[in-house]
């Protein structure tokens, strides 16, 4: 490994570049899904191969091949240094990098169990009881599935930098399907469980099977519930909602990047401009406070160091409702960081394969829970103070326009709260707001006994499209007087 | 990358089949390369070129299967994946709906796949691209962001039954966005599997002009209007409409279109009669893939015409349980067009609304085919058949089966990227004029 990096950094030095790095990674997944009694696509890939990055006259090149030898590297590396080259004519800012500590050093997900070390049965078995708990239970169809990750990286730089590390995920899934023969409606109810940043100790301590049965039976409810009558009402909203809530419209507009413009072609921009910063009031001051934290314990985005060799951290993003830091990488410190007046790094550069530039990508982005000084504050304190609205669980379908203002999410199952209860299950839900006003309609955060990681395996930013796997944290939250809407339709 | 060739694939599959012990084998190799350049804020940002492999080789035994896949074509690396694989399939449960692998198939010329002119473009090639944007925008005072992409590969399929098929595919991709200080956003794509009659300078053109006359844009009371609709919106709502015509899903009844299977068998419109929809790899427009990934053939599917559902998608496992053929899924599409232009829609609406294109379409109720989105870089308002002025974005919740009902005027057909496709997009649409579409919401976003 050190011997195929040295050939990249010296080739890259002697053609003139000023930094280079390379990655030399594998990548190993394990999939195995199950639709009702029978168990389909038990499937492992495997990825291994290289990406060179350097800065010639301030410019950046990369190549990458799965042809991983000294020819190779010397090949791929002059590449690099040629596309650099290329690009220089449209470069006016060149690119800088701050100085960083060297770093030699290695780094894993600390896991308990490893999921590659899980037999094919086991998995099997899971997925088969999960989906015979469920179809005892009612549903006319499941399908479930279990993935395991692993990502074996090495990092050198001509900084000096020598790291290795290996990132373990896991994601156990599960959806339930009801068919509704004299209406002729279907609908489904998700499995609760998340992809998460340990290893199989997640899946078995996950209460799956007992799930798979409740998520049948309460999408038989569902489909048998109320309409919901659209309006402004109080939201009650689940850990597990929150995550993609969180993901969607704090996570992305906090990204230096956007807020100055380099997805705009695609992802988008943000309604967090850099002028914005210690400024914009985000949200209600007495409960917003948000962290960026590479470095939280089971955090999908978790890690020792970033693609750019820098050692990760937590860092804030809102604090006491005020817009307090984005989200950076090495190069942004150079270029923005004194005029922004942030000047730490907070290494959220990610590439997610070998034959992918490295980037600005989130870090696990959660909200705090609320000090009560330890007393326990979940959804039955919020709902007690709610006259009209409505108790969402788990994630569904969501939305948001290019600068993060305009949103609109579902969930799995909705629950009317009436005079300070919950009295029964609603169908056709959806809350649409506008960032700002949505969160300044935060009026109560739960204690940390219900703080919960949500996350995505998959979430996509860049060109080409680059998928990033990150959590978010939360307890139970409450919003006053949001714009619900009613999704049901006839055709 | 030296094995993007026929016989080398030939060569590749042969030896991971002669490898193989289980009675059933399937390999799909899929050697690639490419680059891309991308710029904003009037600047190249990043470029790079990247060589990748697939190599994914499923084993059966009897209705035991599993399969593993590697991006390495040593010998040992071939050897392992194959191991790999076998052991995967011995140890899964037996899977009823597991069919037989294929054996020697007849395919489809699909010739507008490979251009030649696009095989080996370099970074130069997409610099020019780029320059020439960059150049457009500062002299217009924009500020301008977008990609450039391009790709070479090679997908052969081999079985243990003798199948072999291959076929090459490029592409380049090119989009822009391009936006005013003072709120202005436009847009411009496209995609071509050839550098000849690729034209992104019209692409540039079309971002820069939207851009222009998207700026100050007014708020309007989100409603029902009517809606004229660039062709790419009509893909980004057909596209999702079309992964509903699955016959299982329709006969589980967890399809939009399981509530219509009487009218189908009954051959009655569904849509439009303007609306006609196909898939033909052959296609000069938007050339398909001809084989799926089983090896299974694509031939030319009429999907919908004049209105009526013709064909619906079925795998090999449901066809054989319910006497059915089975008919692959749509791997690119084609909808009919009219004469109608873009400035004609407008002339012809006495209120309504003009997108450029939409953005973050998500499902919302898969039992209505309900989606959601928003408008995105230019909305316009038209009054008495003219563009009064530029309005700012929505939000709409709308179907497409409503969309395909609600058609008023149609344009020329022409191939298009939807808002999160690109290098794979081969589909041709025209643009609409539909009535009575539904924009819920307000949204500030420029």
């Amino acid at each position: 490994m050190q011997e195929l990096a040295a050939v990249a950094l010296e080739t890259a030095r002697s053609k003139g570049a000023s930094y280079a790095d390379i990655r030399i990674n594998r990548y190993k997944q394990q999939s195995l899904f199950a639709r009702e009694d029978h168990v389909q696509n038990a499937n492992a890939q495997e990825r291994y191969g290289f990406g060179v990055r350097v800065l010639v006259d301030g410019v950046w090149g990369f190549a990458a091949s799965m042809q991983v030898s000294k020819e190779h590297v010397a090949r791929i590396t002059a590449e690099a240094v040629s596309i650099a080259r290329a690009n220089r004519a449209t470069m006016h800012d060149p690119v800088e990098l701050v100085p960083i500590p060297k770093a030699v050093d290695t780094w894993q997900t600390p896991i308990v169990k490893d999921p590659f070390r899980v037999s094919v049965q086991t998995k099997a078995d899971l997925l088969l009881a999960m989906n015979a708990a469920a179809l005892k239970a009612g549903a006319s169809f499941v399908n479930s599935g279990v993935f395991s990750v692993a990502e074996d990286k090495y990092f050198a730089s001509t900084d000096g930098c020598a790291i290795s590390q290996l990132l373990t995920r896991v994601w156990p899934l599960c959806v339930v399907t009801v068919v509704d023969k004299g209406t002729g409606r279907f609908d489904t109810r998700a499995v609760l469980s998340s992809p998460m940043g340990t290893g199989w100790e997640y899946v078995e301590s996950y209460p799956l099977v007992a799930e798979a049965a409740q998520a049948a039976e309460q999408c038989k409810e569902k489909l048998a519930a109320k309409s919901v009558t659209p309006g402004k009402k109080d939201l009650v909203l689940s850990p597990e909602n929150m995550w993609l809530t969180i993901h969607e419209s704090i996570g992305h507009p906090t990204e230096l990047d956007r807020a100055l413009g380099y997805e705009a072609n695609f992802a988008g921009t943000s309604f967090v401009t850099p002028d914005q910063l210690n400024k914009l009031q985000y949200g209600a001051a007495k409960w917003m406070n948000v962290v960026g934290d590479k470095t939280q314990r089971d955090g999908l985005a978790t890690c020792g160091y970033d693609d750019d060799g820098v050692k990760t951290t937590q860092f804030d993003i809102v604090k006491d409702g005020r817009f307090v830091g984005y989200q950076t990488i090495r190069e942004q410190v150079a270029r923005y960081g004194k005029s922004l007046g942030d000047t730490r790094l907070k290494a959220c550069c990610y590439a997610d394969d070998y034959s992918s530039n490295p980037f600005q990508r989130m870090p696990n982005v959660s909200l705090r829970p609320h000090d009560w000084g330890g007393k326990k504050v979940g959804w039955e304190q919020m709902v007690a103070e709610v006259k009209d609205g409505v108790l969402i669980e788990g994630a569904g379908s969501f939305s948001i326009d290019q600068q993060r203002y305009n949103f609109q999410f579902g969930g799995q199952v909705f629950w009317e709260i009436k005079n300070g209860k919950k009295v029964g299950m609603l169908r056709d839900v959806a809350y649409q707001a506008r960032t700002p006003q949505f969160w300044g309609s935060l009026d109560m955060v739960g204690s940390d006994h219900f703080y919960k990681l949500g996350g995505s395996f998959f979430d996509g930013k860049g060109q080409p499209i680059q998928t990033n796997s990150v959590s978010h944290g939360s307890s139970w939250c409450r919003f006053r007087g949001v714009n619900v809407i009613n999704t049901g339709r006839k055709i | 990358m030296s094995f993007l060739s026929d016989a080398d694939a030939k060569r590749i599959t042969e030896k991971v089949l002669g490898l193989a012990t289980a009675p059933e084998t399937v390999v799909y190799l899929n050697p690639s390369r490419g680059g891309n350049t991308r710029f904003a804020r009037n600047e190249v940002t990043t470029s790079g070129y990247a060589e990748t492999c697939i190599v994914l080789v499923t084993s059966r035994y009897g209705l035991r299967q599993g399969s593993a896949q590697t991006n390495q074509i040593d010998d040992g690396s071939l050897a392992e994946v194959v191991r790999r694989a076998e052991e995967i399939a011995r140890l899964a449960p037996e899977d009823p709906e597991t069919m037989p692998v294929l054996g020697p198939q007849t395919y489809t010329a699909a010739p507008g796949l490979f251009a030649a002119d696009a095989d080996q473009l370099t970074a130069d090639f997409r610099g020019k691209i780029v320059a020439d944007a960059i150049g457009q925008a500062k002299s217009k005072g924009l500020e301008a962001a977008g990609f450039v992409q391009n790709f070479s590969d090679a997908d052969a399929l081999a079985t243990s039954r003798g199948l072999f098929v291959y076929r090459r595919t490029t592409g380049i991709v090119y989009n822009i966005t391009a936006r005013s200080n003072d709120g202005g956003s436009g847009w411009g794509g496209g995609v071509s599997n050839s550098v000849a009659g690729f034209e992104p300078s019209s692409m540039t053109a079309r971002a820069m002009d939207i851009a222009l006359k998207s700026a100050k844009p007014v708020a309007l009371e989100p409603g029902n209007y009517t809606a004229i609709l660039p062709a790419e919106c009509v893909a980004d709502l057909a596209v999702n409409l079309l992964n509903g015509f699955d016959q299982r899903g329709i006969d589980e009844g967890r399809s939009f279109l399981s509530q219509f299977q009487k009218q189908i068998a009954a051959g009655e419109k569904l849509f439009s009669e303007k609306v006609t929809l196909i898939s033909d790899p052959a296609s000069r427009e938007a050339p398909g893939n001809n084989f799926d990934i089983e090896g299974l053939p694509i031939h030319r599917t009429d999907w919908v015409k004049d209105g009526v559902v013709k064909s619906i998608a079925c795998s090999r496992y449901w066809a054989k349980k319910t006497g059915r053929q089975p008919l692959p899924a749509w791997q690119n599409l084609i909808m009919s067009g009219g004469a109608a232009s873009i400035d004609e829609m407008v002339a012809s609406t006495q209120r309504g609304l003009l997108v450029t294109r939409f953005w973050y379409v998500r499902p919302v109720d898969p039992h209505t085919a309900l989606f959601t989105g928003l408008t995105r870089d230019g909305c316009f308002l038209v009054e008495n058949g003219k563009v009064t002025r530029p309005v700012k974005n929505f939000r709409w919740n709308e179907t497409p089966v409503k969309m395909l009902r609600n058609i008023q005027a149609m344009g020329p057909t022409r191939r298009v990227i939807t808002s999160e496709r690109d290098i794979a997009s081969a589909l041709a649409f025209p643009a609409l004029k539909v009535t009575d579409f539904t924009f819920s919401s307000l949204s500030d976003a420029v």
